[in-house]
Formats: C-alpha cells, structure tokens, sequence
C-alpha cells in the first residue's frame, strides 16, 4: 500500500494521467458552473413571476379605481378584496425596487408616478388566521407586500399595499452531493478512456521504438487508427526500412569481400604445402589462419544483423550443458555450476554462437570459463565469468565496440580478432536477449545473458 | 541447365582401382585450386580426374565412374547444387562432397536435402579434406555390406527413435510438440552411432572406435552415455531407450525410421 502515492504521482506525470486530470477538471468545473448558473436563472425567473403577479394585482387594482372610484374604494375598506388592501399604517418600509418600478410603468403608463417598496414588517399575518381552510397549504404561510403608489388615470393618487403569498423556491437538488459525485464519477471515466485513447497509438510507436532498438529487423507497425498516428506510423515504418536497407548493404559489401577473400586464401593455404622450410610454413599458416579467423567473424557480425534463423523452443540446460561438455572433451578450462531447468522460445544458434564467443574470450583473457544458469524474475540469466586481471570499470561499455580489446595493443598471444563480444551481443540481441559485462569483487570478469522465459505466444 | 540424359550406374569399380586409395573426380571453376587440390590427393594415392564446369563434370563421369566427387557450388556453366539433384536423380550413388565458399546454414541444409553426403566450407585445411574423403570411401565401402546402414535413405533429415526425432542435420533432439532439445558432439556421435545399430549391443569401442580402450576412455563413454539417458527420459516413452548391458555394452532398444 506504501506504494499508492507514488504510483498517483507517477500518473500525474504521466502524459495519460495528465490529460486524464485536465479532462476530469475541466468537465467538473463546467457542469458545476452551468448548474449553478441554470438554478440562478430558475430563481430570477421565478422572482420575476412573483413581480408581473404584483404588477397585475396593481394594473387590476388601479383598473377597478378608474372605473368605479367610491365602489372599489368602498370594498377595500371592507377588505374585501384579495391580495390589495388599503395602505398598511404601521408599515416599516425596505428599499426601494427600480426592476418593479420600470415594470408597473409599462403597465401603467409613463404619468403614473409609481413609488414602490417592499414592506419589510409583518404584514397581514393575522389575515388568513383560517388557513386551514386554503386547499394544499400546510404549516408555514408567509404573506409578502409591497407599498405601491400610483397616480390613476384619473389624475387620484392613490396608495394601496400589495400582498402575495411568499414565494417559496422549492430547493436546488441538481447540487446534492451525490450528483456532484456521479458528475465527477462519470467525468473521470470519461476523461481516462480519452486518454487512454490518446496514447495508445503512441505506446504502440513506443513499443515499436523499443523492438526496432533491440534486433534491426523487426516486423513493421501496421498502421491503423486516426490519421495522425497512421501518418507517424508510417513514417516510422519508413525510418525503419531506410535503416534496414542501409544496413543490408553495408552487410551485402562486406559478404561479398569476405566471400571473395576466400578464393585467394583457399589457393594460398594449398600452396603453402608446397613451403619446404616447416617452421616457416607454420607460421604462415598461423598467419592464414588469422587472416582467415578475421574474414570469417567479419562476414558473421555483417551478418548476426540480420539473423534469419527460426525461434524455436529450446532446453536451456542441454543447450549449456552440450556446449560446456564440447569444451571440456576439447580439455579446455570451463566448468559448469548451475542448472535452470527451464524451456525458453530462442533461436537456438544464436544463443550458441554468443555463449561460444563468450566461453573462449573467458578462456582467452581469463585463464578459464565458469558458466552457471539461474531463473531470475522471469528472466533466465546466463553468466560466465573468468578469473582473469578484470577490465577497469569505465572500459567495461566499450568492449562490446569492435576491435577494442582488454589489453592496450592487440595482442598476437591471444589470439582474437577483437570482434568476439561484438558478435556475441548481435547475436544476443536477435533474440532479444541483453548482453552486460561486469567485473566480479572476487576478480575476474563475468559477462551476463538474460533473456525472458516465454511461449511462441508472449505468454509466460 | 541442361543435362545430357545419361544414366549412371553405382561405381562398384572401386576394385579396378584398388592399387590407389580410390578414385576422386575434383570439380572447381578456379585451375589453380583444381590443380592443386589434385596434387594433394595424388600425393595420398589417389586416383584423381578435374572438371571445370557442368559439362566437364557429366562427361568425366560417363567416362568413367569416381568414387567421390569433391564438387564446387560456383561452376561457368551452372549450380553446383543443381548438378548435385540432377547426379542423384539420375541414381548416381556415389559420395558427393560439397566445397564452397558460402557458409551459411541455408547451404548446408540446401546441400545435404539434395544429396550430398558432405560439406566443406572454402578455405579448408588440406588434411580436413583428405580426411573427409576418405571417411566417406569408408562409409560407402561399408554401406554395401551393412544393411542398416542402407535402411537411412541419403536425404533423410530426422530419425524417429521412440518419442523424439534426432536431427542429423543440426545434430540435436526434437520432442514431438518441436521442443529443442542439444546435444554435445559426444553425445550425437554415440546417438547416430547406436541408430545405424538399433536393437544390437555395442560394445564401447564399436560406439568410438577413433579412441583406444581405456579405462578412463571407457569411464567416459559411460558418463557420456548417462548424459545421454538423462536427456532421453525428459519425455514421456524415452525412459530406458538405451539399455546397458553388463560386461558388453549398450543397446538402443528403439526401432529406427527415417524422414
């Protein structure tokens, strides 16, 4: 669980949690800003409902008085009018409204002097003392009035107090918390599939990136989704080939010197039988087979590129039991400490000539060839180490460059080309394994090979 | 390429050249390694004839069988691998061995699928060449007495020995689901050694005869043969393949077909 917030912080810096984030905040911030605007919109509307009842009482009330005056007047003294009554005495007045005003104006007309202004006392409370007998009110029953003034058309002022039943809006339910939750809810999802569907297309170019860096022939992309990414794929479906063909040359070149080489260098080595003098013809012979070993290693690192062998299921021990038991029948100083017991989908020779080259460097530079296998998380992990001088730490990367070897000149006693390492990590990357290079603390250096433990499937 | 239509029959006449070491007819496009690839095998007593091209090739041998042809892939005329399937489609049954400057495992395959009974990659040692064609005399010396050894057809790429395929081409066991499993080069010379014999017992010196009795020679026979056993018993029906017997030998207690 101690991991949880650093995978959250890990996902806020991803581009997916980033845009997830955005995505999810902004939708929360607009459907909340448009909920509170739609319920204010609700309020005014429902207040200006309230006004245009005022003002019809008012239109009503002026009407009654400009028609019949001693009648209308008559009946307000009585009370026996709802909603207008004769001016309230005792009325402590608010503010005045100039919305309401501007509104019993029009309704007016322009010479009728309106003066209106809420009454903010009780007003009337005792009017309706028999409520029960008004259908569907139940508890509470707050009356509001307005002091209106108006001049009739007449010419009579007149002042009269305006009462309505308090308007009661009905409350907001659309800001529940549990609406706000499902808005949230829905906006994240919604917001993590974008996402998702953002950088999808680029985990795929990724992950074609990270093939294409491991083994130089890999399958193209196919190129599938919106028109950006095609044309990304396809770009770098293109990079790939160009990458391909330009290495395909150079290794078609250098076959094609290798091959010829050979010719000259099968006549030569006929001829030197006829060499009388024998010390003399051993050494040129040593001296063929060197040139010989170079022709060779080059034409394989041109072409371990372009490794064409067939994956296959292979018995990692026999495979490392077959070629350490080759080694020693040849008494040569290699031995064999672990097992892994585990079957992995490789290419059989590949794996063959990269541990080859490493078993004989090991003996070469380091007196002799330790090889163990173990199971590592998923990984099997070859390694064979040596008990030679080591090679200091900031050379270790650039053993793997061809023709830079441990000793400082190209030693003769030894002989390697110097294109050993270089050929076992070609072959190990065609398989998509990784080759490293380490000194051990005991002395002596110790190359690892690891590679995943999986079916022809992926699967594990 | 065009080939003559002519028929050849199996030599058998390696009797008529029995003073030398046996007849060999060199194939190569290059004079000077023809000539001296000759002088080399002369020097060993053999019976040698050259051929520069196809053509040259296909009238040294109606003219006179040989009993190996060391034979160029890269020919003026053709393909060295076309004039191999065409030798043997035509049932010359001869030793054929390859030389060329291609190395690459396609070639190999390619070679050994069309009837050629070896393979040397250019530039060779001049001893690994004679030593090849003479193991090869041998072989088909033998291979006229032997019945079993006639029972592993010339082109056959696996052999069947109980659950598991032996691959005499890449020199490693498969399992039924295309499971690899290696084999050390000790342990493929005992395994193509007891094929050629299923069901008999073999002594230790019948399994390696390159390498004198001892009692250290014998105890890594064994060693190599518990390796062996080991390997065969990961499979369901391998368990017990090969039987010792005391004081003897070993047997392969499986029956052997070839595809």
């Amino acid at each position: 669980m101690r991991r949880f917030p650093r995978r959250v912080r890990d996902f806020a810096a991803s581009l997916a949690g980033r845009i997830a984030l955005l995505l999810m905040l902004g939708i929360v911030i607009a459907s909340i800003a448009s909920l509170v605007v739609a319920d204010h919109l609700r309020i005014l509307a429902l207040q200006h409902l309230q006004l245009e009842r005022v003002v019809a009482s008012t239109a009503d009330i002026a009407d009654r008085f400009v028609h019949n005056p001693q009648a209308t007047q008559g009946q307000l003294d009585r009370r026996e009018l709802f909603g207008v009554r004769n001016a309230m005495p005792d009325a402590v007045l608010g503010d005045a409204d100039p919305r309401l005003a501007d509104m019993l104006e029009q309704s007016l007309g322009p010479r009728s002097a309106i003066t209106v202004r809420r009454i903010t006392n009780k007003c009337f409370g005792d009017a309706y003392v028999n409520r029960n007998s008004i259908a569907g009110v139940k508890g509470k029953l707050d009356i509001v009035c307005w002091q209106v003034g108006f001049t009739d058309a007449r010419g009579v002022r007149r002042l009269v107090t305006i009462d309505l039943f308090a308007l009661e809006i009905p409350h907001n339910g659309s800001l529940d918390p549990i609406y706000l939750f499902l808005i949230v809810l829905a906006s994240a999802l919604v917001s993590l599939w974008a996402a998702r569907l953002t950088t999808v297309p680029l985990r795929r170019l990724t992950g074609a990136a990270q093939r294409f860096s491991l083994s130089i022939d890999p399958e193209a992309i196919p190129v599938t989704g919106p028109g950006e990414v095609r044309v990304a794929l396809e770009t770098f479906n293109l990079m790939q080939q160009r990458v391909r063909d330009g290495f395909r040359e150079r290794t078609h070149i250098l076959a094609a010197i290798a091959h010829d080489l050979q010719t000259p260098i099968t006549r030569l080595r006929l001829r030197l039988e006829h060499v009388q003098d024998a010390p003399l013809r051993e050494r040129l012979v040593g001296d063929l087979a060197a040139m010989q070993a170079l022709v060779r290693d080059g034409l394989d690192l041109a072409r371990s590129s372009e490794n064409r062998e067939e994956w296959s299921m292979v018995d990692i021990d026999s495979l490392v039991t077959s070629l350490v038991e080759d080694h020693i029948e040849m008494g040569a100083p290699v031995s064999l400490s672990s097992q892994c017991s585990v079957s992995a989908w490789i290419k059989p020779d590949a794996l063959t000539r990269c541990l080859e080259n490493l078993i004989s460097n090991a003996i070469k530079y380091g007196g002799e060839a330790r090889v163990t296998c173990a199971r590592r998380e998923g990984l099997v992990e070859i390694a064979v180490a040596d008990s030679g001088p080591g090679i200091p730490e900031e050379r270790l990367a650039e053993m793997f460059e061809p023709f830079v070897r441990g000793e400082t000149s190209r030693s003769r006693s030894t002989g390697g080309t110097g294109i050993g390492l270089t050929i076992a990590r070609a072959q190990a990357n065609s398989f998509g394994a990784v080759l490293q290079l380490a000194n051990r603390p005991e002395g002596g250096v110790v190359a690892r090979l690891g590679f995943p433990i999986h079916g022809p499937d992926g699967a594990a | 390429m065009t080939v003559p239509s002519a028929s050849f029959s199996p030599s058998g006449s390696s009797a008529s050249s029995s003073s030398s070491g046996g007849s060999v007819l060199v194939v190569d496009d290059d004079p000077d390694i023809r000539e001296l690839i000759i002088a080399q095998l002369e020097r060993e007593n053999f019976t040698v004839r050259a051929a520069g091209s196809v053509g040259e090739t296909l009238a040294a041998l109606e003219d006179a069988p040989a009993d190996v042809v060391v034979l160029d892939l890269n020919l003026p005329d053709g393909d060295g691998l076309n004039l191999c399937r065409d030798l043997r489609s035509r049932g010359y049954a001869d030793a054929i061995i390859m030389v060329t400057a291609r190395d690459s495992a396609i070639d190999r395959v390619l070679g050994l699928e069309l009837g050629a009974d070896d393979y040397l990659t250019k530039p060779f040692e001049p001893r690994e060449l004679l030593a090849r064609v003479r193991n090869l005399l041998r072989r088909i010396g033998g291979s006229e007495t032997s019945a079993e050894a006639l029972a592993r057809p010339r082109n056959a790429r696996f052999a069947q020995i109980g659950p598991w395929k032996l691959d005499l081409l890449l020199r490693r066991l498969v399992t039924g689901d295309g499971r690899l499993v290696m084999l050390s080069s000790a342990e493929y010379r005992l395994l193509s050694r007891m094929i050629e014999a299923p069901n008999q017992v073999l002594g230790r010196e019948a399994l390696s005869p390159e390498r004198k009795a001892t009692v250290a020679f014998d105890r890594s026979i064994d060693l190599q043969i518990s390796r062996l056993r080991q390997k065969l018993a990961a499979e369901p029906g391998g368990v017990d393949l090969i039987i010792t017997v005391r004081s003897e030998g070993y047997v392969l207690a499986a029956n052997v077909t070839y595809e």
